[in-house]
């Protein structure tokens, strides 16, 4: 387990996490760790000014309260709704600093949550099925679209001649196959 | 050979008669020219050594390992431009889209009056550019292989009699697996690390991964060794030293990298343009909704570029992005971003690059790495705004119910006759979402030494057995992917070094 992010920034980007972790009712897979992971294994390749400067941005996020609203309550304590409020106001503001860091903040943690599998099924990414599909592991393979193939065809893109042609059965096994 | 940083046990003296740094575009193709001349080469690559067995489709994993600084580098100015390059052996065509294009004559034509590079025309450079494709296999792509996304793209472009081009990529049977930018799973294209890097090897090259070189020594106006440091891959901390004594010294660590080693070696410094007049190409992109499925990931990505608007500065193509970076770019968070992403699979992504009406720079920070600075001026902001209309407006053609916009207050539109709140809204630029992937001109070539750093093939005109081969010696912004201008004038700088092989390794 990655130890980069010191303990006090792990607890604002937990935070963090909570607010923009997509989830509705009926869908919340419990990515939270793996999100939490993913930023602290990320920021740890982050260059110096960045490894720098991503906790200041999250110092200001979390005592930004104090400073944009005159409430002593950090970001990492207010109550779930409130701190979404407040991000949003980061996410509208008229600072495009302000701006940019949340932009930073959700690189840190969407795309660990965009990985997982179960939100990939959920959002119909099956990209294991189609690298089955079109390197023909244990079937024939097929066209990445049949209906795109089909209309390239007519349109005669087949005459290349530095592809072998009838064209998906040269194609060789793939990674999984071979 | 190839050495990764474990194996390394203790500090090392190498000599060779060429040193390259970087395995990329420019350093890779050139150590395979020199090694199958008979030369002897060794190559220093910061990044890892990685086969497709490892690469993965997920960028979770895929990012940090190929990616510098797992993709997380920007360019400062407003607004703030997101940049990636690679940072493994075969360097940034590793995960590149695979398009390949030769340098349009209207650039060669601007080189040979502005910068006095008469040698480049079309056709003394086209035994080069022939010999690239045949390289690395550019071809165009099968029919299997593309997706849906192309094809709403294509029957678009002609609907609007717009001129688009399916594009000529490096790659070997491509099926269509949309993995490129992750490294490709099946080897099929056919980056630096599977064409030049193993036919170098083949040759008796020695290529050392997990190396990072810190400063070029120089004596008398020549460069005589490279101090490099092997790094620990997981950490990046230097494990060992390893010095190279070289005849010839090539910089290809990319139009980034190498300005600021060159800074901290103290070379070259007379020209003052070492770098300076930083291109980037800026992008911006656009996401159509469509009503019925696209699943445009199903299929490879950027199989046509539309090149309409190329005299105006504009080149578009569709994206190939994995979810969780089409999340980032846009701007929700939360659940309205679930329920934007469930609508994946009706998602296409298009994006267009412009051509640099300006210039930026790459400063060397204390801490020695570089910082780029690059300020979008008013003409570029122009081209991105229309560039962005642009796309809306051929996504609508191909039937798009919504367009997901680049710009921090007008996020979306709902058809082609809502396209003129683009250029009403008075979008200002801290409030445009840029990002790019391409750098040149920061080391950039010319005749005269005041205003440029190396000469038409890449010799420093300061040092003169120093060679620059990468994306920096690339003066002019070029409109289209630049791969294989590098790729070509580093086999035109392999040429030079072997006609005068007496001279330079003697
Ligand atoms: C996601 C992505 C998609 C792209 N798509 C396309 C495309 O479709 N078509 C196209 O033409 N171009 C594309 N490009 C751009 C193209 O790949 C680059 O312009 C090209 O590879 C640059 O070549 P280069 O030799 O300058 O640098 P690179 O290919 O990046 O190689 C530089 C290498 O040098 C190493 N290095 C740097 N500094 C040091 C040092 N001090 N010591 C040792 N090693 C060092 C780096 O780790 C790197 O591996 C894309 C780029 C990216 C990132």
């Amino acid at each position: 387990m990655a130890q980069n992010l010191s303990p006090r920034v792990r607890r604002i980007v937990r935070a963090l996490i909570e607010v923009v972790k997509p989830r509705k009712p009926g869908f919340d897979p419990p990515v939270e760790e793996e999100m939490l992971e993913f930023a602290d294994t990320f920021y740890g390749y982050f260059p110096w000014h960045m490894k720098v400067g991503l906790p200041l941005g999250l110092y200001l996020l979390e005592f930004g309260p104090l400073i944009f609203q005159g409430s002593l309550l950090p970001f990492s304590r207010m109550k779930l709704e409130n701190r979404d409020r407040y991000l949003q106001g980061w996410v509208d503001s008229k600072i495009g600093l302000r701006r940019d860091l949340v932009k930073g903040m959700k690189a840190l943690c969407l795309p660990a949550y965009y990985s997982n599998p179960e939100v990939m099924a959920h959002i119909g990414f099956d990209l294991e099925a189609h690298l089955r599909k079109v390197n023909g592991v244990g079937q024939p393979s097929e066209p990445a679209s049949a209906e795109a193939c089909a209309f390239f065809r007519k349109q005669g893109y087949d005459q290349n001649p530095r592809i072998p042609y009838p064209g998906r059965d040269a194609f060789k096994p793939g990674r999984q196959a071979r | 050979m190839i050495t990764i940083g474990e194996q390394v046990t203790r500090d090392i003296q190498e000599t060779a008669e060429v040193c390259v740094i970087g395995s990329g575009a420019g350093g890779g193709s050139l150590a395979a020219e020199l090694a199958e001349a008979g030369v002897e080469v060794v190559i220093l690559e910061e990044g890892g050594y990685y086969t497709s067995k490892e690469f993965s489709p997920h960028p979770h994993k895929a990012i940090p390992q190929l990616y510098r600084d797992a993709g997380s580098s920007t360019i400062l100015g407003t607004p703030a431009i997101i940049f990636s390059e690679g940072r493994c052996v075969g360097g940034s065509t590793v995960i590149n889209g695979g398009m390949c294009w030769r340098t349009p004559e209207r650039v060669l034509h601007r080189w040979r009056r502005e910068f006095g590079l008469e040698e480049m025309t079309p056709e003394n450079l086209e035994p080069f550019f022939a010999k690239v494709e045949e390289r690395i296999n550019v071809a165009p792509q099968s029919p299997e292989s593309l997706g849906k996304g192309d094809m709403l793209f294509k029957q678009a472009a002609d609907k609007l009699h717009w001129l688009i081009h399916p594009n000529r990529r490096n790659q070997k049977d491509c099926t269509g697996e949309d993995a490129c930018v992750f490294g490709c799973p099946t080897d099929r294209k056919q980056s630096v690390l599977i064409t030049y890097i193993p036919r170098a090897m083949a040759q008796g090259a020695r290529l050392y991964a997990d190396t990072r070189a810190v400063k070029i020594k120089a004596q008398n106006g020549r460069a005589t060794e490279v101090v490099a440091q092997v790094l620990d891959r997981q950490t990046r901390k230097k494990r060992h030293t390893l010095t190279v004594k070289a005849k010839v010294i090539v910089l290809a660590g990319g139009a980034l990298q190498t300005p600021c080693l060159l800074m901290g070696s103290g070379l070259a410094k007379k020209s003052g343009q070492v770098g300076k007049n930083f291109l980037c190409h800026p992008n911006v992109k656009v996401v159509g909704i469509f009503e019925d499925e696209v699943r445009y990931w199903a299929g490879v990505h950027q199989g046509h570029q539309v090149h309409e608007f190329l005299e105006e500065g504009i080149l578009m193509a569709i994206g190939g992005v994995h979810p969780a970076l089409a999340a980032l770019g846009l701007p929700q968070y939360g659940r309205r971003s679930l329920e934007l992403m469930e609508q994946w699979n009706h998602m296409l992504v298009a994006g267009a690059l412009v051509d640099d009406t300006t210039t930026g720079k790459i400063v060397r920070a204390p801490w020695g790495q570089p910082l780029a600075f690059y300020q979008v001026d008013h003409v570029e902001h122009e081209r991105l705004i229309r560039a962005a209309a642009l796309l809306c407006e051929l996504l609508f053609t191909a039937g798009a119910k919504k367009c997901l916009l680049p710009f921090t207050y007008l996020q979306e539109i709902s058809g082609m006759d809502e396209i003129p709140k683009i250029y009403e809204a008075g979008i200002k630029l801290s409030e445009i979402e840029v990002l790019t992937v391409h750098a040149f001109g920061t080391t950039r070539m010319g005749r005269d030494p005041r205003r440029a750093v190396v000469n038409g093939f890449g010799e420093c005109h300061e040092v003169k057995n120093l060679f620059i081969t990468d994306g920096g010696i690339i003066p002019t912004s070029l409109g289209v992917n630049p791969q294989e201008t590098i790729m070509a004038l580093a086999t035109r700088a392999g040429q030079y070094l072997l006609e005068n092989r007496a001279r330079y390794l003697g």
